[in-house]
Formats: structure tokens, C-alpha cells, sequence
């Protein structure tokens, strides 16, 4: 059932802006990393430091800034959905429960997600093909250090579940989206600081980006099971409310 | 005078501890006892007790604010009692919630859907998650009429269509009660006839039970068969169309050539009469077959009797003096 959950709920997705955004916010991201790098970077000086650096720049804009923006929207245009159109009652008046219903969300959410991941993945994999086009040297970027781009999603797990969590609950979509932006911008200030662990928000680029591999292992370790606490308390807090 | 038997039967029913005659009801696709319901201290449903028979088309009538919906939401599950038991085909659906759910069909308030979808795509997720052929959607959306062009998204319905659609994805899966809140609400007069002509052949059909809730009096005389009336959280009276009819009292209107002797001819009968000039008395409390025995009793007693009009009351009529009664009881 839960399969078929998530199946109708990419099915309402069609034609809705959260597809749309799910390939422009990494895209954008890509188009002003490499964009700014432009202005400094030549054919002539690009080293692998160089092809590293330049991922590594669009890997941490990507997970400090417009990662944590794209779950916010997400979550809040897929529950949204039904708050706008007055579906939650449609829904629930299926033989279906209210605690899976909750979880396809969820996970639809981190589906896209992913999704969201790869189109970065392929966006910077398309630029760096146009920068060899150009006649920037490929060979240096094969020896080239990768972000670890995998693990951002992962640590934005807790992310997903409380932005979720929230959207799920409150019928304007105003109160998640304000959310997500204060955390995102508190994320970038505590992010560098020792305390970045208390703000989930700075999960992601701690996870992808730290400084030093036992701050990557505790974003992405710390992440998951935040997540795994916070889904089943959110999943509860919930089903003891009644469908207005 | 009139509804004067009709509030009988409310007694009678009081009496005897229930507010609904069942014995004479066949087995019931909706069971409610003694149920109760508040939101914060605001308590809703009082003791609501309401017995809905199989294959029926029972309206459920009262004024906006008296517990109509929130009844409704009980018997779909989306909202639970806070005392007293609610069977729905026969399970209790507080714990068999998803079983009974699988036998339903439900349109609850607004006819809502996804305006991005098209109407395929919209049945579809009603298909999916009951686990039907999309056989089925062409079957539901034969049902209800509606040929809608494959590409269109139901942003460009009008009400109705939506209506409609909100109607076949109730049908899916051929449910074996569809309940439904307001189903004319907001609809052009055109629109209220399509779906009270669609409601009405329904339960043939698609052999259901269908339960509505509704205030508009006009659909309910002309598309149900049982009816029940709630005021103020508690039923003042359940029965069916037929029963109703034959409950509700009317006035009898005499033209005879003597009306002053026609009234003491009457009077002295038992029965409660006035008159209304030099020719004309009025019987009050009359059904069709007393509303004979009168005629012929008059003629009996020597009296020339030019017409005898039956008037009974509209719904409507009977709907606002029951209310209004209850009001002024319970001052």
C-alpha cells in the first residue's frame, strides 16, 4: 500500500511547480558557481585543486543554502497540495491510513530529494563537459578530489521530517517557508561554529563540506538517526489530531 | 395544527427510549448509539442515535451548525465518538476503519480534487489505492455522465462537472454506501436538478445505500426515502418518506352551505374545527382516510357539501414548526 501511496502521490505532482524545481534549484546553483568562477579561472590554470575547488564550491551552496530551501518548498507544495484544494478529507476517506498516507508523503519527499541530488550531479557533470568543450583541460578534473555529495542528503533527513512535520500541520504554507528561510540563514552563521550540531538545518554542508572527517561521519550519522527519533514522534504527534 | 402528528411521533418515540422506529426497517448500512461528540466544550451530538436501512436513500436533515457534518465525518472515520458506537455495514468503524472505508464511497463538503490533473488521472487515484481495473473509471464516469475531453485539467470544470467528478470518485469500486455532505451545495439550479435526477437513480444503479446530508428541503421530498431530522445535536425524527407522508396531519377546507352547523356537527364528532366565513370550516389534524370519514359524515348529517380540499404541509412547513417546536420545548 505504501508503494501505491507514493505512486499516487507523484501522480498528483504532474504538471506542479515542486518537478520544476526539483531541476532548476540545483541547476541555478551550478549556473552561478560556475558562472562566478569564470571571471577567475583560465584553460591554462586549471588543476585538479581547481576542478576540486570548483565542485566543492557548488557542493556547499548547494547544501548550506538551497538544499534546506528545496526541502522547505518540497514538503510544502506536496502537503500544501492538499490544504489548497481541500483534499485531506478525499484522502483520508480511502481505505487507507492516516500514518501511511503520512510516511508516502515523507518519503516522496526524499525521493525528490534525491532527485534533486542527481540533477546537481548531472548539472555539474554537464558544466564541466562545456568547460572541456571550451578548452579547459578534462585530464586534470579526472584526478580531481569529488565532493561528497551523497552524503548531504542524508544528513538533511531530520530537515525532511520536521519541514514535513510542519507543512502537514498548518494549512498555510507561509509558516514552513518562513521557517525554512530563518534556519537556513541560521544555519549559514552557526554552521562554522562549534555548535552547528544543535541546528539541523546545518547538517547538510557540515556533511558534505566539513573540515574534518569526524564532523562529516557526525552530520551524516547524527542526521539519520535524528531522523529515525523525530519521524515516529512527528507520525504520533499528528495521528492524535482530527481531520478539520 | 399542522405537524401536530408528527410531534406525536417524536413523543412516542421519546417514550419509548429511541428516536427511531425500527422495527418496521430492514437491516441497517448505518447504526449510531448513543453517541456523543464535542469539540472542546462545545458538545455537538447529544446521545445521537440514528439507524440508516440498506439500499435507502436517507436524508439527513437539519440547520447548518446542529451536527450534520460532524456526523458524517464520525461515519467515515475521520473523526471518532467520544462515547456510544457507530456500525457501518455492519462493523464498527473506529476499529475496522480501512475494511469499511474499502465499501464506501464518499464526496464530504466541497467537491475537491487536483486542478492539475485530468479527470482520468484524478479517478485514477481513487483506482489505485482501492486496487480496481481502470475499467472501472469509465464505468464511474458513465455513472455520472460526464464525457470530459481526455487533455482537459479539472481547472476548467465548472462546478458541476466538478460535482460530477467528485460524484464518480465516490462510485469507484462499485461502494456499497456512498455518504454524502451537501452534494448540491453551490450548484446553478441546473446543476442541483442533474445531480438529484443522478442521485435518485443511484441506488438501482449501483445498488447502494445513500446516506446525504443536506438543508435543502426541496431536494430531500424529492429524492429520498427515509429521512431524519436533527436539531441541536439529538434526531427529533426518523421514519420513512412513506411513513412521514402518512404522519403528517393537514387541514381539511369545507365548503358546505352552512358552516356555523357544519363546525358543530364536527365538534360534536371529536373532531377540532373553526370556521372561516358563512361557508367555509376548517379541520385540523386530518389525513386522507379521516379526511373521508369527515366528508361523509357531514353528508350524513344532512349538510350540502360543495368541496373538500386536503392541504397538507410542505416539507419546508413541517421542517420549521418541528424546529421550532423543539426551540420552544426546551426554553
Amino acid at each position: 500500500m505504501l508503494i501505491r501511496l507514493c505512486q499516487v502521490e507523484l501522480l498528483k505532482l504532474r504538471r506542479s511547480l515542486v518537478l520544476l524545481t526539483t531541476v532548476a534549484c540545483p541547476a541555478a546553483v551550478v549556473v552561478l558557481v560556475y558562472g562566478m568562477a569564470l571571471r577567475r579561472i583560465t584553460p591554462e590554470g586549471m588543476t585538479a585543486a581547481q576542478w576540486s575547488m570548483l565542485w566543492g564550491s557548488a557542493s556547499a551552496l548547494w547544501s548550506l543554502f538551497m538544499l534546506p530551501l528545496y526541502v522547505g518548498l518540497c514538503t510544502a507544495l506536496i502537503n500544501g497540495n492538499e490544504h489548497r484544494n481541500h483534499t485531506w478529507r478525499l484522502m483520508l476517506s480511502l481505505p487507507i491510513g492516516r500514518l501511511e498516507l503520512y510516511a508516502a508523503k515523507a518519503m516522496v519527499s526524499v525521493l525528490l530529494l534525491l532527485g534533486a541530488q542527481l540533477a546537481l550531479v548531472l548539472a555539474l557533470a554537464l558544466g564541466t563537459g562545456l568547460l572541456g568543450l571550451s578548452g579547459f583541460p578534462l585530464d586534470t578534473a579526472l584526478q580531481a578530489e569529488l565532493p561528497r555529495l551523497w552524503a548531504a542528503p542524508v544528513a538533511a533527513l531530520p530537515v525532511v521530517t520536521l519541514q514535513h512535520a510542519l507543512s502537514w500541520r498548518l494549512r498555510s504554507v507561509v509558516t514552513p517557508l518562513a521557517v525554512s528561510v530563518v534556519a537556513t540563514l541560521a544555519a549559514m552563521q552557526v554552521g562554522a561554529s562549534p555548535y552547528w550540531y544543535w541546528l539541523p538545518w546545518a547538517y547538510p554542508v557540515a556533511a558534505s563540506n566539513g573540515g574534518v572527517e569526524s564532523m562529516r561521519l557526525m552530520a551524516v550519522l547524527g542526521g539519520a538517526g535524528l531522523a529515525a527519533l523525530l519521524f515516529p514522534l512527528g507520525a504520533w504527534w499528528l495521528s492524535r489530531r482530527e481531520v478539520a | 395544527m399542522l405537524g401536530h402528528k408528527a410531534r406525536h411521533l417524536v413523543r412516542r418515540q421519546r417514550q419509548d427510549g429511541r428516536t427511531a422506529p425500527h422495527t418496521t426497517m430492514p437491516s441497517a448500512a448505518i447504526e449510531l448509539d448513543a453517541v456523543d461528540k464535542s469539540y472542546g466544550k462545545r458538545q455537538i451530538l447529544k446521545g445521537l442515535r440514528l439507524s440508516v436501512p440498506e439500499r435507502s436513500v436517507f436524508a439527513f436533515l437539519g440547520n447548518n451548525g446542529h451536527g450534520k457534518s460532524t456526523t458524517i465525518r464520525l461515519v467515515t472515520g475521520l473523526a471518532a465518538p467520544d462515547r456510544g458506537s457507530i456500525r457501518v455495514l455492519g462493523r464498527d468503524i473506529t476499529c475496522q476503519r480501512r475494511q469499511v472505508l474499502a465499501q464506501m464511497g464518499c464526496l464530504i463538503e466541497a467537491p475537491s480534487a487536483y486542478p492539475n490533473l485530468n479527470a482520468r488521472e484524478f479517478l485514477g487515484i481513487g483506482a489505485r489505492l482501492k486496487d480496481l481495473p481502470a475499467s472501472e473509471i469509465d464505468r464511474a464516469l458513465e455513472l455520472v455522465g460526464l464525457h470530459p475531453a481526455p487533455r482537459q485539467r479539472i481547472e476548467h470544470y465548472s462546478l458541476g462537472m466538478r460535482q460530477r467528478l467528485a460524484l464518480a470518485h465516490a462510485l469507484l469500486g462499485r461502494p456499497r454506501l456512498l455518504v454524502l455532505d451537501e452534494p448540491t451545495n453551490g450548484l446553478d439550479p441546473d446543476g442541483i436538478r442533474e445531480i438529484r435526477a443522478l442521485l435518485s437513480g443511484l441506488p438501482e444503479a449501483a445498488d447502494c445505500t445513500i446516506f446525504f446530508a443536506s438543508h435543502y428541503l426541496d431536494e430531500v421530498e424529492k429524492t429520498a426515502t427515509h429521512l431524519a431530522l436533527l436539531h441541536e445535536g439529538r434526531i427529533l425524527l426518523q421514519a420513512s418518506a412513506a411513513e412521514l407522508e402518512r404522519q403528517l396531519a393537514g387541514v381539511l377546507a369545507l365548503d358546505l352551505d352552512d358552516a356555523a352547523q357544519g363546525a358543530r356537527v364536527l365538534e360534536a364528532m371529536g373532531h377540532v374545527a373553526r370556521t372561516e366565513g358563512p361557508h367555509r370550516v376548517l379541520v385540523g389534524g386530518v389525513d386522507r382516510e379521516l379526511a373521508g370519514t369527515v366528508n361523509s359524515q357531514l353528508v350524513q348529517a344532512g349538510l350540502v357539501l360543495y368541496q373538500s380540499v386536503l392541504r397538507k404541509p410542505t416539507l419546508e412547513q413541517w421542517f420549521l414548526q418541528m424546529t421550532a417546536a423543539e426551540g420552544a420545548s426546551a426554553c
